[in-house]
């Protein structure tokens, strides 16, 4: 790997940890198996893409898609506790009309921002630096300082008690249904300012942009957790964010080695793949047959170097 | 302190299903006293408790709380006053966050709850000098998950959560009925310790008719719905377990098949 797409896998990364954490929230600490994403994700590219277009200030555009996020979640919140529908359905709603919304706020599929202004232009302009390694740097430090306030926020009081409520509402005690809205529409915010991001450092929005963020940011949180395996809500949050880095590692290590053969379209399934295989290896049985598998592979492995010896 | 007036509860109402948990109760209980709940099972001893902390709907009448009517008022807004425990020690507490933070959970309950760090170096040392009371260890185990500790443990913690913000009502629904004996006794010592050092109000639901006697100021008997027999001061010191099974039989016209209560 060169040292540029090696940036450009941290970049892609960092920008997809702020889906994950979004996930994190949503399906970890509220138990709200959450949908809106993959149309928030868009939602955010769409309104920062147009908003840029239109030549309003990359970080109005930035703010506003973050707003267009709460929105979201608030929608799926509001349809799920006063509406009573069940969860994954009403995060599906709002999903389904996320894509006639987004369609409407880019009045076509996709929207350039080829050679307009984004927050990541001033990089260039006033420090020189060329785009593959000013962005990634920025957005880390930017990453860096929200996943620091999403850990203290997690760690207050009002925090604290949002998590007890996702993980035993009757102990909780504590006004359930507004930590739900509180919850989601920060989760959605978190995805909607991953997919603004995505948009002006790719240069572009897409309609289809936001398909599959659910997925690979639960595969960042899965990574997370099977790499810190701790009880302190901060370090899951740090492995969340590490989690994702890896695995856009994992992913553009995947897609760039012609042996496997594997184009970028089949990204998603990869993705589908990889969450099904880590899902399946928290249920015991799995656990012990990919054991056996793995000491017969061993076993064979040593039984072949003896015959070669 | 706590009235109950005509309470009705009625779950699943105008279906087949139809339940009639709670059948016209009314019960004034005094500050400071300790009721003993008892009766067979589906008498409506948790629903009882669940009317007072706002858990289960009331159908008709009225439920107050220091003179306030709080029959509308949901289980969050009367937690800064109701301080419960239940039979199930995954219930009171949540597994999935460590043991500090469980505790920091019980302490602000009831209370506004801020952007301001949930534990600090303060609540830890309060935190610690509480748990110690349990003399179990389980103080120097603060940054541990509350999954990692046995039923009893957690019950044992669950009272200390209980007392741990101040109230005035402690709600015990059969807390001691999923542990092993010795734990058990353990759990009913230190609930008796924290009743009279934190003076609270106290109904405490069993299936012993033996606990109902030992413990408390007044023992109350459900059936179906209704109270079938209220004790307290001399009749009560008096009282065995034997006579409360023929008190029951006598008011119910029938004998008492259930194992649980016999045996006890």
């Amino acid at each position: 790997m060169s040292i540029i797409s090696v940036a450009g896998a941290v970049e892609v990364g960092l920008i997809y940890s702020l889906v994950s954490l979004g996930i994190f929230l949503a399906f970890q600490v509220l138990s709200f198996q959450d949908l809106t994403a993959d149309g928030s994700f868009s939602l955010g590219a769409a309104v920062a893409a147009t908003m840029i277009v239109a030549g309003y200030n990359p970080w109005t555009a930035t703010v506003v898609a973050v707003l267009a996020g709460f929105a979201a979640g608030l929608v799926t919140a509001f349809l799920s506790i006063r509406v009573r529908i069940v969860n994954l359905i009403a995060s599906m709603l709002t999903l389904t009309a996320l894509f006639s919304i987004n369609l409407r706020i880019m009045g076509a599929p996709n929207v350039a921002l080829l050679g307009k202004n984004t927050i990541f232009t001033p990089l260039g302009t006033t420090f020189g630096w060329p785009a593959w390694l000013g962005n990634p740097i920025a957005i880390f430090v930017g990453v860096s300082v929200l996943t620091a306030l999403f850990a203290w926020f997690m760690k207050s009081e009002f925090g604290l008690a949002m998590r007890a409520t996702g993980a035993n509402p009757r102990m909780a005690r504590s006004s359930t249904s507004l930590h739900i809205y509180v919850g989601l529409a920060i989760a959605n915010g978190f995805i909607a300012l991953g997919g603004c991001l995505f948009a002006q450092s790719n240069s572009f929005a897409d309609i289809t942009v936001g398909v599959g963020s659910i997925v690979a940011g639960l595969a960042a949180v899965i990574l997370g957790e099977a790499l810190v395996r701790s009880g302190n809500i901060v370090w899951v949050i740090v492995g969340t964010v590490i989690g994702s880095v890896l695995y856009r590692f994992a992913v553009s290590i995947a897609l760039e080695s012609e042996w496997i053969g594997l184009s970028a379209g089949d990204l998603n399934l990869v993705t589908a793949v990889l969450v099904a295989v880590a899902m399946m290896l928290r249920i015991p049985r799995f656990r012990a047959l990919s054991r056996k598998l793995m000491q017969r592979f061993n076993q064979k492995a040593v039984a072949t170097q003896r015959s070669g010896a | 302190m706590i009235r109950l007036s005509n309470v009705q509860c009625t779950f699943n109402r105008d279906t087949v299903l139809e339940t009639r948990a709670l059948r016209d109760i009314s019960l004034s209980i005094a500050a400071g006293e300790f009721v003993t709940v008892i009766g067979s099972n589906g008498a409506g001893k948790s629903t009882l408790l669940s009317v007072m902390s706002g858990e289960a709907p009331v159908t008709s009448g009225k439920v107050e709380i220091f003179d306030v009517d709080v029959t509308k008022l949901p289980a969050h807004r009367r937690a800064s006053s109701i301080a419960r425990v239940f039979q199930d020690p995954l219930m009171g507490t949540c597994a999935g966050l460590t043991i500090e933070e469980n505790m920091a959970m019980a302490a602000k309950r009831g209370q506004l709850r801020g952007a301001a760090l949930a534990s600090n170096r303060t609540l830890r040392s309060l935190f610690r000098e509480e748990l110690s009371k349990l003399g179990l260890g389980i103080e120097n185990r603060l940054g541990e998950l509350m999954g990692m500790l046995s039923g009893g443990q957690r019950q044992a913690v669950s009272l200390i959560m209980a007392s741990l913000a101040k109230s005035d009502i402690l709600l015990l629904d059969e807390h001691t009925s999923a542990l092993d004996p010795g734990s058990a006794k353990f759990v009913l010592e230190l609930t008796d310790r924290i009743v009279s050092e934190k003076k609270l109000t106290t109904l405490m639901v069993t299936h012993s008719m033996g606990l109902a006697l030992q413990h408390g100021t007044r023992t109350i008997m459900l059936d179906a719905g209704k109270i079938i027999m209220d004790l307290s001061g001399a009749e009560r010191r008096s009282a065995t377990v034997e006579d409360l099974l023929s008190m029951f039989t006598k008011i119910r016209g029938k004998v008492i098949d259930e194992d649980a209560l016999l045996l006890a």
